[in-house]
């Protein structure tokens, strides 16, 4: 499902996903990308200062910075709104 | 804002979306349980139509009479698989929605939204040929019941049908147009269901799509 999803969509996942420091491998897994494609989204994310990058010896984990919580925040709004504000389906 | 209000409101979009997920699931059960008919009536018909060839009626007839069949069992056919692949997912997201703990976190209830939007995305076609196919069923059953209609008409004055029971000759056609006639309305609806829920999905994702702009803004501040 993952070619599905917006870009926008993904980014959520991620920084949602890592709260707690996560594994490259285990953010891939976990967000249903590839290694290139979730590599591109953590580097874009990591770029704009939204992921901190933790290295604890060989070990490198991904952790959501206090600026994401604006963007998660947005997100969850708008998208709940989706169903408060759209009549939906009922039988 | 305030914590209290958005926590109201997040319970509330919960429910929203459980009375939607319950109201689709449903759907697909009662399409899936309709399309089986069709096809088994579809098959009912075509063995009566081969029996009638071996038993010496006029054998180009009964072709057509197997053919007709065997396009109505092939369109129930369609119905099932189209009905299973929309149900995929639905069901997973179903499941992992009456998993959540209550009240539901905010987090956990847009992230399955999340995965509503890509589910619909996804099977956005399978959905408006549901909607084809079940109006095509509800056409082709009203138009069965309607002939069905004439046989009863026509079999008033026949003499009555004797063999293991006793039966009015104008029964049988009787009969055939009340399960016709029902069997149609009901495709209809699930056809005008079906309308409704593209409807209200395709106005979310319009509404997504408006909304990204927004979220572009944010991340560009950032």
């Amino acid at each position: 499902m993952a070619e599905r999803r917006t870009p926008y969509e993904i980014y959520w996942e991620i920084l949602v996903f890592c709260r707690t420091p996560r594994p490259f491998t285990a953010i891939i897994n976990r967000c249903n990308l590839n290694s290139k494609i979730g590599q591109e989204y953590l580097e874009f994310l990591s770029g704009k200062g939204y992921l901190s990058v933790l290295q604890e010896g060989e070990k490198i984990s991904y952790l959501s910075t206090a600026k994401a919580a604006d963007y998660i925040e947005a997100f969850t709004r708008l998208y709940q709104s989706l169903f408060d504000t759209i009549p939906g389906f009922r039988l | 804002m305030t914590k209290e209000s958005t926590e109201k409101s997040v319970q509330q979009t919960s429910r929203n979306f459980a009375a939607e997920l319950r109201s689709f699931f449903v759907l697909c059960i009662l399409n899936l349980v309709f399309g089986a008919m069709i096809m088994a009536f579809g098959i009912a018909f075509i063995v009566t139509g081969v029996l009638g060839i071996v038993n010496g009626e006029s054998l180009g007839f009964a072709a057509v009479q197997v053919i007709a069949w065997g396009a109505i069992a092939f369109l129930g056919f369609r119905w099932i698989l189209s009905s299973v692949t929309v149900m995929e997912g639905v069901t997973e997201i179903r499941d992992e929605f009456a998993a959540l703990e209550e009240p539901v976190s905010g987090e956990a209830l847009t992230g399955l939204i999340v995965r509503m939007m890509a589910h619909y995305r996804e099977h956005r076609q399978p959905v408006r040929q549901m909607t084809i196919i079940c109006t095509l069923g509800g056409i082709v059953f009203i138009g069965l019941g309607v002939i069905n209609i004439f046989e009863g008409i026509m079999a008033l004055n026949a003499p009555p049908v004797t063999g293991l029971f006793y039966l009015p000759a104008f029964l049988a056609p009787l009969l055939a147009v009340g399960i016709d006639l029902a069997v149609g309305v009901v495709s209809l609806l699930i056809s005008s269901w079906f309308r409704k829920y593209s409807r209200a999905w395709d106005l979310r994702l319009a509404e997504a799509s408006r909304s990204e702009d927004a979220l572009r803004q944010t991340m560009e501040r950032g």
